[in-house]
């Protein structure tokens, strides 16, 4: 298939970006969305050209160091699917696909479709953490913790910080990261104790950090590769209230 | 005192007061058309619920007051939250859909900014009589004023009646994202009440939405009319 790609193009944080038109002939409909770039980064480097620089890791979508805002959507046009997964044979020949990077004041731009997400990693920093060293891994089901409890832990935990959420809100929030990573924690007996301190930090540092409000919009929901529910944003409210007025 | 400044004056603190709000000033726009739909009942109940209105005297400013105190902190929330939001994204996309945040949600600043217009132009209209001034002034000839036939005189002007159907769409739509949201801000939600708490919502909404303009529409129409008036 033969596709034109519409990236964007910027050398640095300093200097302005902007869209570049880019040929992308010949592309098998099996690649993913990643090969595809490489295919297309090969020709440039043989042609003398800047490759196209973009965040990838594992490409099995679990690490969440791939990114990309894909015709309007952060990781492009399949739900639960990240940038990594997203194969070619999802569009057509002939297509124009706009690339942009995760937008946000939050996510500088580094290069092209480079951002720096070290924000996350500061409000994980501030908080996202049992603050009570327990020694060496514990034997299995040595805490006994309810099934229940387990689950929304782990559908929480699930979230693999990769900014999705932020991308596709229209304040550029960053709620559904913090409130996925303060809720993996206070579901289970080890982080429960320490639940309305966190959100508390958390919510500061992700304020420092200049990310919008939540509007309650649940479009981070949707774009989320690992599907996240916005019921932990609504859990991080209440943690947030109760520490706010019921805290000491 | 300074933790609860901070912590009101942070993104949640701000989403908190602005569903806080949000649900009082709810309350009072039930209230409202509660009381409005009276006219449906004659003009001796409708012109004895004004004439009980004004004769709360201090209390009525007290109301009054309190009322612009909430509407103050709504917008004033609405602007530091929506110019915070702009800021968050200096550099906007070129090409941006959104997958599933419906209009209303999306529009929540625009709607609000609408619905403040129409509150000053209903205050002017039905409150200070500036508005249809005639009519006022008409209403207010006799011994006790006549509210209920300078409310269907006023509808019974094409122009006004549409401003005002207009504006309660416009409120419709802020309500339609407003009313399930103010539960998610406020922490108030289990999945398992997720649906319910949208379905609700709009009902709620819908409810307000149609009492409200039913009365202008049936104004327009001649079905409420004035006693001894034909139009
Ligand atoms: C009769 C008047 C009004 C009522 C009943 C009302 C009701 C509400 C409710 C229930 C919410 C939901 C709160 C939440 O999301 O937690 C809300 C949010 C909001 N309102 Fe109003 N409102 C009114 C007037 C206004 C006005 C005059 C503005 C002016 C700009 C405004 C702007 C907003 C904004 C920006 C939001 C936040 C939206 C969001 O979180 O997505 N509203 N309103
Ligand atoms: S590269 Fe690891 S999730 Fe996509």
């Amino acid at each position: 298939m033969n596709l034109v790609l519409k990236v964007w193009r910027q050398r640095n944080a300093e200097e302005p970006g902007q869209l570049e038109t880019i040929e992308a002939p010949s592309i098998n409909p099996d690649m993913s969305f990643l090969e595809m770039l490489d295919v297309v980064n090969e020709r440039l480097v043989a042609e003398n050209k800047e490759p196209i620089a973009y965040d990838h890791d594992c490409r099995e979508g679990i690490c969440g160091a791939c990114s990309l805002v894909i015709n309007g959507v952060a990781h492009g046009p399949d739900r639960g699917t990240t940038t990594c997964q997203l194969h070619m044979r999802r569009f057509h020949s002939g297509d124009e696909i706009v690339i942009e990077p995760f937008r946000a004041r939050a996510f500088p731009v580094i290069r092209d479709l480079v951002v720096d997400r070290s924000s996350l990693d500061r409000i994980i920093q501030s908080g996202g953490y049992v603050s009570v060293s327990t020694g060496g891994t514990p034997d299995a089901n040595e805490i006994p913790i309810p099934k229940r409890a387990a689950d929304v832990a782990m559908d929480a935990a699930a979230c693999i910080g990769c900014g999705a959420c932020v991308a596709a809100c229209k304040n550029a929030s960053a709620m559904l990261f913090v409130s996925a990573k303060a809720a993996h924690l206070a579901h289970i007996p080890q982080g429960a104790p320490e639940r309305l301190e966190r959100a508390r930090s958390m919510v500061a540092r992700m304020d420092e950090e200049t990310f919008g409000a939540c509007t309650n919009t649940s479009d981070c929901e949707a774009v989320c590769p690992k599907e996240i529910s916005i019921e932990f944003i609504g859990e991080l409210n209440r943690d947030f209230r109760q520490a706010l007025l019921a805290g000491r | 005192m300074n933790w609860l400044v901070r912590g009101l004056n942070s993104s949640i603190g701000t989403k908190y007061l602005m569903a806080v709000t949000g649900l009082l000033l709810l309350l009072f726009v039930i209230t409202h058309m509660v009381g409005n739909l009276q006219i449906y009942l004659g003009p001796e109940v409708f012109n004895g619920y004004a004439e009980m209105m004004q004769g709360l005297g201090t209390l009525l400013w007290a109301m009054r007051l309190g009322l612009l105190l909430i509407l103050l902190v709504h917008v004033r929330c609405a602007v530091k939250l929506t110019a915070e939001a702009k800021e968050a994204r200096p550099v906007p996309y070129a090409m941006k859909r959104s997958v599933a945040a419906s209009y209303a949600s999306r529009t929540m600043f625009m709607t609000g900014m609408i619905v403040l217009a129409f509150i000053v132009f209903h205050i002017l209209h039905f409150t200070t009589g500036t508005f249809h001034a005639d009519l006022y002034a008409e209403a207010h000839e006799g011994s006790h004023p006549d509210m209920y036939s300078m409310f269907v005189k006023s509808f019974h002007h094409a122009p006004t009646a549409i401003a005002y159907m207009t504006a309660m769409v416009l409120v419709g739509i802020h309500l339609s994202h407003g009313v399930s949201s103010l539960f998610q801000s406020m922490g108030f939600v289990r999945p398992k009440y997720r649906e319910m708490i949208r379905v609700t919502g709009l009902g709620i909404t819908g409810a307000i939405v149609a009492g409200n303009i039913s009365m202008p529409l049936m104004c327009i129409m001649n079905i409420v009319e004035v006693p001894g008036v034909s139009s």
